[in-house]
C-alpha cells in the first residue's frame, strides 16, 4: 500500500515538476540529431530529433490526466448502472442490461471516428467516444456482485429498518463488493492506456506533435527492430504507472478488508 | 502483400490486384522507362486521327484454354467499358471493330493520341468475356484471364493462391504455384520475411530496411520512384493566394533533410513534379532551407510584425496554417511534423490535424495546407497528372490553383501526337506550375521490396508497383 | 426459466433495431465516401476521378437518400439477408460465416489458456496472500497486461519465428499457427482473470461460515473446493463470459499482425471503408452474441447461487 502510494506519488510529481526541470522543448524538431541513443544527454532523441526525456515527462501529464478522467467516468457510470440493475431487479434490470449488451457490442471505433470527424480530432473527442461506450465492461461484474450480496442478512435487515435503497447500496453493499472492483483497477487502467495508444495509431487522440505516451508508442512502432529504445521508454513508463496504481488499489482493497491483511503483489 | 481485398475480376474492381499477382494482362503496359509497349497487343497504328488499329499478339491462350481472338478482346473491352473505370471517359471510345482474327480497330469520338498508354489501365485487362457471361457471379473470384498464373483459390483479405498457366504465351512460368498472403502490417511482413515464411515482402517500411539488409539471406530492392509527396496549399484562402507567401513556404522547407527524416533515405528529394523515372526535366535546384529569403518574402507581403512567441503578424492578424495529414501513407505525418518545425522558423504558426479521410477533408474550406501522396506515372504520359493537379478545373486540384497560362499549356499538350514533344511540353508546364508554387513538391519515395536471396527473376523491380509478378519470377 | 427467457428474448429485436439505426446514422453522419474509399483501395496511390467515384456510387446504390437505403437494408435483414459488402461484393452473411470459425477458434483457445493460467494462480495467491508467489504472479500478469498487444505480438514473432524458428510467423491453419496469437490474447485476459479470481476468493475466504469450518478442523483444500470457490465463482464467471464476448468480436491487433482471418479486422476495415452492410452485419452479430452470453451469465448465477435469481425485484 505504502509502496503503491509512494510510487504513484512519485510519478505524479514527476509529471508535474519534471517539465520544469528538464527544460528541453519536447516538440523541438532537430533533423540533424535524429535517433540518438541514450547517453550523456539523457535518454536520447526520437526519429525527428526530439528529446525523449522531455517528451516522456510532458507526455506524462497528458496521458495521466486523460487516463484518470476516463477511468473516473467509466467507473462511475459502470458501477452505478450495475449497482442499480443488480439491486432493483425486475424490469429496470432487464432494461439496463439490454442497453449494456448493446453498448458492449457497439463499434467504439466507429463512434470515435464519427466524433473526430464532426467535432474535430483530438484528445477530447477520443475521450468522449471512449466514455460513451467503455463503461459497460464493469456493469455486469458489479451487477453480479450486488446480486450476490443483495440476499445477505445485513441487507435484509437494513431494508427491514426502512433504509432508502440508495443508502443501502452505497453504505453497505458497495463496500462489500469493492474487493474485486479494486482488483480490476490496474487492469482497467492498463486497458485504457493501451486503447489510447492503439487509437492514436489510427490518428485519433492526441494530435501530432503532442507528446503523449500512447502516441509515442505508436510512432515508435516502425522502429521496433532498429531502435527499440523508442518503444521501450513509453512502454516502461506505462508499465510502472499501472503497476503503481495496482499497488495502490490493492492497498485500498486490503484496508477495506478487515480480516485478511496482506497487501500482495502487482 | 499489403493489399489483397478485391475480387480478382477487373470488372469487379480487382484489375490492379490481378495485374500485380500475375493473373491479368492488358493490351499495352508501361516498360521500365514508363513508355507504353505492347503486351497482349503487338503494335498500334493511327491511320486516321479518330481511328486506332491494334495488331494483337498471336497464340495467346486464356486460362481455360480458349484462344484470345480479336472477337474475344473486343468483348472484353466492351465489358470493361460498361463498368466504372478510371480512364473510360478519357478513352472516349465510339466503337470497337474486329478486322480479321488478329486486328482490332478502335474509333474514338475525339482524337486520343495516348490510347495505348490509356489501355494499360488495369481495368482493361483482357478477360474471357464469354466465360464471364456463362459463370455469372462465380467469375468474380475466379476470372478467366491470360496471365502467367491462374486462380486456384481466393479469400478476400486473407489469401490468394495461383497456379502456373502452362500455355502462357511467354513460355512456361517459372513457379508452379504462388501464394499471396495478406499481411497488412509492415512490421509483421518484415518479420515474416526474416523468419523465412515468405519469399517476397511487398512494401517494407523505410525504417526496417537497414535491419533487412543486415540479414545475410535477404535483400531490399526497389525500382525508381514514380511517386511524389507534396504539399497542397489552399489558394482559395488568404494569404496563400499571394505567390510570395507560397514561395516563402517552399523555400523554408529543406527537402533533403525532410527526405532523410521521413524516408530514412529511401527516396530522393523532389526537384519538380515528376519523378526522374518518368520525365527528365530541368528542375529547381535543391537548396537548404532559406530562412532569410522566406522572411523577406513574407515581409514584402505585409508580415512585418511579430508576436510574443515569434510568429508573424500582418495588421494584427497572425500567420497561421492548418496542415492536414493522414496516416494511410506513413511518411506523411512525419513530413507534417517536420514541416511544422521548419515553418515555425520563419514565423508561421502551424497546427497539424490528422484526418481519417483525406478526400472529404480537402473538400471542406477549413484547411490551409495538406500533405499528399500521388503516383504520377499511371498512364506514362504527363498530361493526366498535369490536368488533374494543375489545371483550374482539375479533379485533384484541391487547393484551387488557377493559372491561365498553365491551363493553355496543358490543353496544347493534349493535342500533341509525338511522345517526345509531349514529354517536353510536360516538363515546361510542370516547371511553370512549380515556379508559381501550385503545390510544393517534396520528395519521391521508393517502393521497397524485401526479397529473399533465393528468389530469381526479380532483380530489377518495375518502378510502377503494379507490375510485380510475372512468369520470370521464381525460386531456387 | 422459460418466462424469464421469453421476456429477455422479446427485447432482442428492439436491441438489434436500435443498434442498427444508431450505427447507420453514425455511418451517414461521418465524413467519408465508401465509393471514393473503394476507388482508392483498388488502385493504391492513384487519384480517383470523379467519374469513377460517381460510377461506383451508382453501382452500389449510394445515391439514394439515407432513409431509403436503410429501409432497403432493413427489409432484407428481417428476412435474413444482411446485404452485400461493398468491398468483397459478397453477401455479408457469407463473409461473416467464412470468418467466424477462425475467430471462434482463437477466442476459445485464448480463453481456455487464460483460465488455465489465471485460475490456479489466482487460487494459490488468494490462499497465501502476501507470499512471494502472490507477488510474483501478480507482477507477471500485470506485466503481460500492460505491454501493448502489438509489441507483445511482434516480440513473440521475433523470438519464436525469426530467431528460434519454432513457430510460423503468420497465418492460420495448423495448431502451430494458433500458438502465438492465442498466447498474445491470453496475456491480457489472464491478467484480469487472475486479479478477479484472487480478490473474489479473498473476499469469500473471510466469511464467517468458513472460519467456523476451519475452526472445526476441516482441511483447507476442502474449504476451498466446497465452499469458497462456488461463491467466488460469480465474478469470475461474469468476467469470463464478458471476455468471451469481446474475443468473439475479434481481436484486431492480433489479426492484423498475424494475418489471422478473423472478424475483428473485417469489422474495422468495414468502418474505415464505410462499408455499411458489413459494419451493420458485424455489429448485429456481436450484439446477438452479447445478448446470448448475458443470458448465459444469468443462468449461471442461478445455478451457482440460488439466492441470486435475477428476477426477484
Amino acid at each position: 500500500m505504502a509502496a503503491g502510494c509512494g510510487l504513484l506519488g512519485a510519478i505524479v510529481l514527476a509529471a508535474l515538476v519534471g517539465p520544469l526541470v528538464v527544460t528541453a522543448d519536447p516538440n523541438a524538431i532537430d533533423l540533424e540529431q535524429r535517433l540518438l541513443p541514450p547517453g550523456a544527454l539523457g535518454l536520447g532523441t526520437d526519429h525527428l530529433g526530439r528529446d525523449l526525456a522531455a517528451r516522456l515527462l510532458h507526455g506524462a501529464r497528458t496521458t495521466l490526466l486523460a487516463t484518470a478522467l476516463l477511468f473516473a467516468a467509466l467507473t462511475a457510470t459502470g458501477v452505478t448502472v450495475g449497482a442499480v440493475a443488480g439491486y432493483a431487479g425486475g424490469l429496470l434490470d432487464r432494461a439496463l442490461m439490454a442497453v449494456t449488451d448493446v453498448v458492449l457490442a457497439f463499434p467504439g471505433l466507429l463512434l470515435a471516428v464519427a466524433i473526430a470527424g464532426t467535432l474535430g480530432p483530438g484528445m477530447e473527442s477520443l475521450l468522449l467516444a471512449l466514455a460513451l461506450v467503455g463503461w459497460a465492461n464493469q456493469t455486469r461484474l458489479v451487477r453480479g456482485l450486488v446480486l450476490a450480496e443483495r440476499a445477505e442478512a445485513y441487507v435484509l435487515a437494513a431494508q427491514a429498518l426502512g433504509a432508502p435503497p440508495a443508502r443501502v447500496v452505497i453504505r453497505h453493499l458497495l463496500r462489500n463488493v469493492a474487493g474485486p472492483l479494486l482488483a480490476l483497477t490496474a487492469t482497467d487502467l492498463g486497458r485504457i492506456i493501451t486503447s489510447l495508444a492503439s487509437l492514436s495509431f489510427l490518428g485519433l487522440g492526441a494530435q501530432p506533435p503532442t507528446p503523449e505516451w500512447g502516441a509515442m508508442l505508436s510512432e515508435a512502432r516502425p522502429f521496433l527492430q532498429s531502435h527499440p529504445h523508442l518503444l521501450l521508454y513509453p512502454a516502461v513508463a506505462v508499465c510502472v504507472t499501472i503497476g503503481a496504481s495496482g499497488l495502490l488499489a490493492e492497498g485500498l482493497r486490503a484496508l477495506n478488508d478487515p480480516l485478511r491483511g496482506g497487501t500482495a503483489g502487482g | 502483400m499489403a493489399f489483397l481485398d478485391s475480387p480478382p475480376d477487373p470488372a469487379a474492381g480487382g484489375g490492379f490486384q490481378s495485374v500485380r499477382t500475375g493473373l491479368a494482362e492488358t493490351l499495352f503496359r508501361l516498360n521500365h522507362r514508363l513508355e507504353p509497349e505492347g503486351w497482349l497487343a503487338l503494335s498500334a497504328e493511327r491511320p486516321q486521327p479518330l481511328t486506332w488499329e491494334l495488331a494483337l499478339r498471336p497464340n495467346v491462350t486464356f486460362h481455360d484454354g480458349a484462344p484470345m481472338t480479336a472477337e474475344a478482346v473486343k468483348a472484353s473491352l466492351e465489358r470493361a467499358l460498361s463498368k466504372p473505370s478510371a480512364p473510360g471517359a478519357l478513352l472516349d471510345i465510339a466503337r470497337i471493330q474486329t478486322k480479321g482474327a488478329a486486328t482490332l480497330a478502335i474509333e474514338t469520338n475525339g482524337p486520343v493520341p495516348t490510347l495505348p498508354g490509356l489501355l494499360s489501365d488495369p481495368s482493361f485487362a483482357i478477360v474471357n468475356a464469354a466465360a464471364a457471361a456463362q459463370q455469372g457471379e462465380a467469375f468474380a473470384d475466379r476470372p478467366v484471364m491470360t496471365g502467367p498464373y491462374k486462380v486456384v483459390s481466393f479469400q478476400s483479405a486473407s489469401e490468394l493462391v495461383v497456379a502456373r498457366h502452362e500455355q502462357h504465351w511467354g513460355g512456361r512460368p517459372a513457379s508452379p504455384r504462388v501464394v499471396f498472403s495478406y499481411l497488412p502490417d509492415a512490421s509483421s511482413r518484415a518479420l515474416a520475411l526474416q523468419a523465412g515464411d515468405i519469399d517476397i515482402a511487398d512494401y517494407v517500411s523505410p525504417e526496417s530496411v537497414t535491419t533487412l539488409q543486415a540479414n545475410g539471406g535477404l535483400e531490399v530492392r526497389a525500382g525508381e520512384s514514380v511517386s511524389l509527396v507534396f504539399l497542397y496549399l489552399n489558394q482559395r484562402r488568404e494569404p496563400w493566394q499571394d505567390v510570395r507567401v507560397r514561395r516563402a513556404v517552399a523555400s523554408a522547407l529543406g527537402r533533403e533533410a525532410l527526405t532523410k527524416a521521413a524516408l530514412q533515405g529511401r527516396g530522393s528529394p523532389a526537384q519538380g513534379m515528376f519523378p526522374p523515372s518518368m520525365l527528365r526535366c530541368e528542375g529547381t535546384p535543391l537548396t537548404p532551407p532559406q530562412v532569410d529569403r522566406a522572411r523577406q518574402l513574407l515581409a514584402e507581403s505585409g508580415f512585418t510584425e511579430t508576436d510574443s512567441e515569434g510568429y508573424l503578424l500582418r495588421r494584427g492578424q497572425p500567420l497561421t496554417m492548418t496542415l492536414l495529414t493522414y496516416r494511410q501513407r506513413p511518411e506523411l505525418p512525419l513530413v507534417a511534423e517536420a514541416a511544422q518545425a521548419s515553418l515555425k522558423a520563419i514565423g508561421v504558426r502551424v497546427t497539424v490535424r490528422m484526418v481519417e479521410s483525406i478526400g472529404p477533408a480537402l473538400r471542406q474550406p477549413d484547411w490551409d495546407a495538406a500533405t499528399y501522396f500521388n503516383n504520377m506515372a499511371t498512364t506514362g504520359d504527363p498530361y493526366w497528372a498535369l490536368w488533374q493537379f494543375f489545371s483550374s478545373g482539375g479533379s485533384a486540384n484541391a487547393g484551387g490553383y488557377a493559372n491561365a497560362k498553365v491551363d493553355v499549356q496543358v490543353q496544347d499538350l493534349a493535342r500533341l501526337n509525338d511522345r517526345a514533344a509531349r514529354l517536353q511540353a510536360g516538363c515546361a508546364a510542370a516547371q511553370l506550375a512549380v515556379e508559381d508554387v501550385a503545390v510544393v513538391p517534396l520528395m519521391h519515395p521508393l517502393y521497397n521490396y524485401g526479397v529473399s536471396k533465393a528468389v530469381t527473376g526479380f532483380d530489377r523491380p518495375h518502378p510502377f508497383f503494379m507490375y510485380l509478378m510475372d512468369g520470370g519470377v521464381g525460386r531456387r | 426459466m422459460p418466462a424469464a427467457l421469453r421476456r429477455r428474448l422479446a427485447l432482442v429485436p428492439l436491441q438489434l433495431l436500435g443498434v442498427a439505426l444508431v450505427v447507420f446514422m453514425l455511418l451517414t453522419a461521418t465524413p467519408g465516401d465508401p465509393a471514393e474509399n473503394l476507388a482508392r483501395l483498388r488502385q493504391p496511390g492513384s487519384e480517383p476521378t470523379p467519374e469513377l467515384v460517381a460510377a461506383i456510387r451508382q453501382d452500389l446504390g449510394l445515391d439514394d437518400p439515407a432513409p431509403v437505403r436503410f429501409g432497403r437494408w432493413l427489409l432484407g435483414a428481417v428476412r435474413g439477408d444482411l446485404g452485400v459488402s461493398y468491398k468483397t461484393g459478397k453477401p455479408v452473411t457469407h463473409d461473416l460465416l467464412a470468418r467466424f470459425p477462425a475467430t471462434a477458434l482463437l477466442a476459445a483457445s485464448a480463453l481456455l489458456l487464460s483460465l488455465a493460467i489465471a485460475l490456479p494462480l489466482g487460487i494459490a495467491a488468494a490462499l497465501r496472500p502476501g507470499s512471494w508467489l502472490d507477488h510474483a504472479a501478480g507482477s507477471l500478469t500485470l506485466l503481460a497486461l500492460t505491454v501493448p498487444g502489438y509489441v507483445l505480438a511482434l516480440t513473440g514473432i521475433l523470438i519464436f519465428a525469426v530467431t528460434l524458428r519454432w513457430l510460423p510467423a503468420f497465418g492460420a491453419g495448423t495448431a502451430a499457427h494458433l500458438v502465438l496469437p492465442a498466447v498474445v490474447l491470453a496475456a491480457g485476459a489472464s491478467g484480469q482473470l487472475f486479479r478477479v479470481t484472487r480478490a473474489a476468493l479473498l473476499e469469500v475466504l473471510q466469511q464467517d461460515y468458513l472460519r467456523t469450518a476451519r475452526a472445526k478442523g476441516l482441511p483447507p483444500h476442502t474449504l476451498v473446493l466446497r465452499h469458497a470457490l462456488r461463491n467466488a465463482l460469480t465474478p469470475v464467471v461474469t468476467m469470463c463470459v464478458t471476455m468471451a464476448g469481446h474475443l468473439l468480436g475479434g481481436a484486431v491487433v492480433v489479426e492484423t499482425v498475424f494475418g489471422w482471418p478473423g472478424l475483428g479486422k473485417y469489422a474495422v476495415d468495414a468502418v474505415f471503408l464505410r462499408d455499411a452492410p458489413a459494419v451493420l452485419g458485424a455489429v448485429l452479430y456481436l450484439t446477438a452474441a452479447f445478448v446470448m452470453l448475458g443470458a448465459l451469465i444469468d443462468l449461471a448465477y442461478g445455478a451457482l447461487d440460488p439466492r441470486m435469481r435475477a428476477d426477484k425485484a
